[in-house]
């Protein structure tokens, strides 16, 4: 069981379905105005904590306005926490308009598109990573067998696979148009 | 009710992320309990950042089941597993061939050629899946173009050997070109190897027509079943039967493989030098009639040499580029 009511799972679907394949163009814009750029990963998850509380309460119709707006205001209040609000950072926070602007890739393309940027992902992680994903997935083995074949205990096979399982999905979502179809 | 309550401050994300990935791994594996559930369940419901985290995770990793177009049809796949002999040998096999793939540090399986050449070099092997789900293996030195169309699927062996397994289209036959002589097939398997003046084509499965093109003209035709074995020369065309399971020994190479059964040492020799670039020479002609019986890894020459050592007490010569048998 979930535990969680209809409108909880509503919301996943809509954060899985809308703003996941946001991810890219959002650490480039939190990376742009954030000078620490060790804390994009917090200040992501923060995005995502605040658009999904949301999004519990009511779907925004506009997920791509609705996200870059809540990235836009976490920083903001996070520059006010601070005290220092750096020149070029209000500047670059202007460029969010510039962003919405920007029409999203529509369905089609991305359905089509998906199979090659699932590719270029696995490309581009690190060998082990690659490796325990295609026996995995491609070649569909059990973890012992994995074992065999790379000379390793079941034990690191697993932490291989929860490693590499985490470096696909940033690899997948943050994948930058140019990185894509290498 | 407070319109934004920020969650509890939410721990590192990087922590979280990787906790998520642990989750993800255990899910996957078998035997996932009840017990399990819950406790997951506790997690998720520990923190929303923990509940997108994991789902974050299991989206990803869940598109990586369209990898399955990638899957390699095998028939030591396709049966299931008995504690049967050759089951194991072909399971040893399939473990061989997947390490040679992976030493390559390249997932050709992810290539999707069109109008493409493919190549390997002495002692290589790569498996080119093309964009109709058909699969081809390059063995040592092998060189394979490709040309896919809407209305035509169109390879040439220009050297080598190579494994196809061709994906069934009545629309589109698949026309594999060896110099003037043509394989056109609906969806098979078979292997071809081409040397200088002689075609071998051994076919496991399905149908597949042989012709010779001289002039522009088809001189030779011949309709192949499986378990065949053509061998075409500028003599002509000779058709023979074998057991479809020792066409899939000869096939061996796919997994790195050489297999001998009362093979004389100068055969052995002779495919070992196909994948090496050190070359074994006999010295005399007693040696070169030897037999032997066995599996061993292509590009092993050491376990060749040592047993020819340990069987038949010969001397090993070892002159850098070519390794010497005598008695």
């Amino acid at each position: 069981m979930s535990g969680a009511p209809m409108r909880s799972s509503d919301a996943l679907d809509w954060f899985l379905s809308e703003v996941l394949p946001l991810e890219a163009k959002l650490i480039q814009y939190l990376r742009h105005n954030w000078r620490d750029s060790s804390a994009v990963d917090d200040l992501l998850q923060d995005v995502y904590l605040r658009v999904f509380e949301a999004a519990m309460r009511q779907i925004p119709e506009k997920p791509r306005a609705f996200v870059f707006t809540t990235a836009r205001n976490l920083l903001i209040s996070r520059f006010r926490e601070q005290q220092i609000v750096p020149i070029e950072a209000v500047a670059n926070l202007d460029a969010l308009d510039v962003a919405l602007d920007q029409p999203g890739p529509d369905r089609s393309v991305i359905a089509r598109d998906e199979l090659r940027r699932l590719r270029a992902a696995i490309e581009s992680l690190p060998a082990r990573y690659r490796e325990v994903v295609v026996l995995r997935r491609i070649e569909n083995l059990s973890r012992s067998e994995i074992a065999i074949r790379l000379n390793l205990s079941e034990a690191s096979v697993s932490t291989y696979l929860s490693e590499a399982m985490t470096a696909l999905a940033d690899a997948l979502y943050r994948q930058t148009e140019k990185g894509r179809g290498q | 009710m407070s319109d934004i309550a920020p969650p509890a401050p939410p721990r590192c994300a990087a922590i979280i992320k990787q906790e998520a990935g642990v989750w993800l791994e255990r899910r996957d594996r078998p035997g996932w309990s009840a017990e399990d559930q819950r406790d997951l369940d506790v997690w998720l419901a520990q923190s929303p950042a923990h509940l997108l985290a994991y789902h974050r995770v299991a989206e990803a990793w869940k598109q990586t089941e369209r990898l399955v177009v990638f899957r390699r049809p095998g028939p030591e796949r396709a049966q299931s597993p008995g504690l049967t002999r050759s089951t194991i040998v072909k399971f040893a096999a399939a473990a061989l061939f997947l390490i040679g793939v992976l030493a390559t540090g390249s997932l050709y399986y992810l290539n999707q050629p069109t109008g493409r050449s493919f190549a390997t070099a002495l002692g290589g092997h790569k498996i080119v899946t093309l964009s109709d789900g058909s699969h081809i293996e390059l063995n040592t030195d092998t060189v394979v173009t490709v040309d896919m169309t809407a209305g035509r699927r169109m390879a040439a062996l220009v050297k080598g050997e190579a494994y196809f397994d061709i994906a069934h289209d009545a629309s589109r036959p698949f026309t594999v070109k060896i110099a003037n002589r043509r394989i056109t097939v609906l969806g098979t398997k078979f292997r071809v190897r081409g040397a200088p003046g002689k075609v071998e084509v051994a076919l496991l499965d399905g149908r597949v027509w042989f012709d010779t093109e001289t002039k522009g003209k088809r001189t030779q035709s011949a309709l192949m079943s499986p378990g065949q074995v053509l061998v075409a020369t500028a003599d002509g065309i000779k058709v023979t039967s074998a057991p479809v399971a020792s066409l899939e020994n000869d096939l061996s190479w796919r997994s790195g493989m050489l297999v001998f059964r009362r093979t004389t040492l100068a055969d052995a020799a002779r495919e070992y030098n196909r994948y090496n670039t050190k070359k074994i020479t006999i010295a005399d002609s007693d040696v070169a009639k030897l037999t032997i019986s066995g599996i061993l890894p292509a590009k092993d020459l050491n376990a060749f040499t040592h047993m020819t050592k340990t069987f038949f007490g010969l001397h090993v010569q070892d002159h850098g580029a070519e390794l010497v048998l005598s008695r």
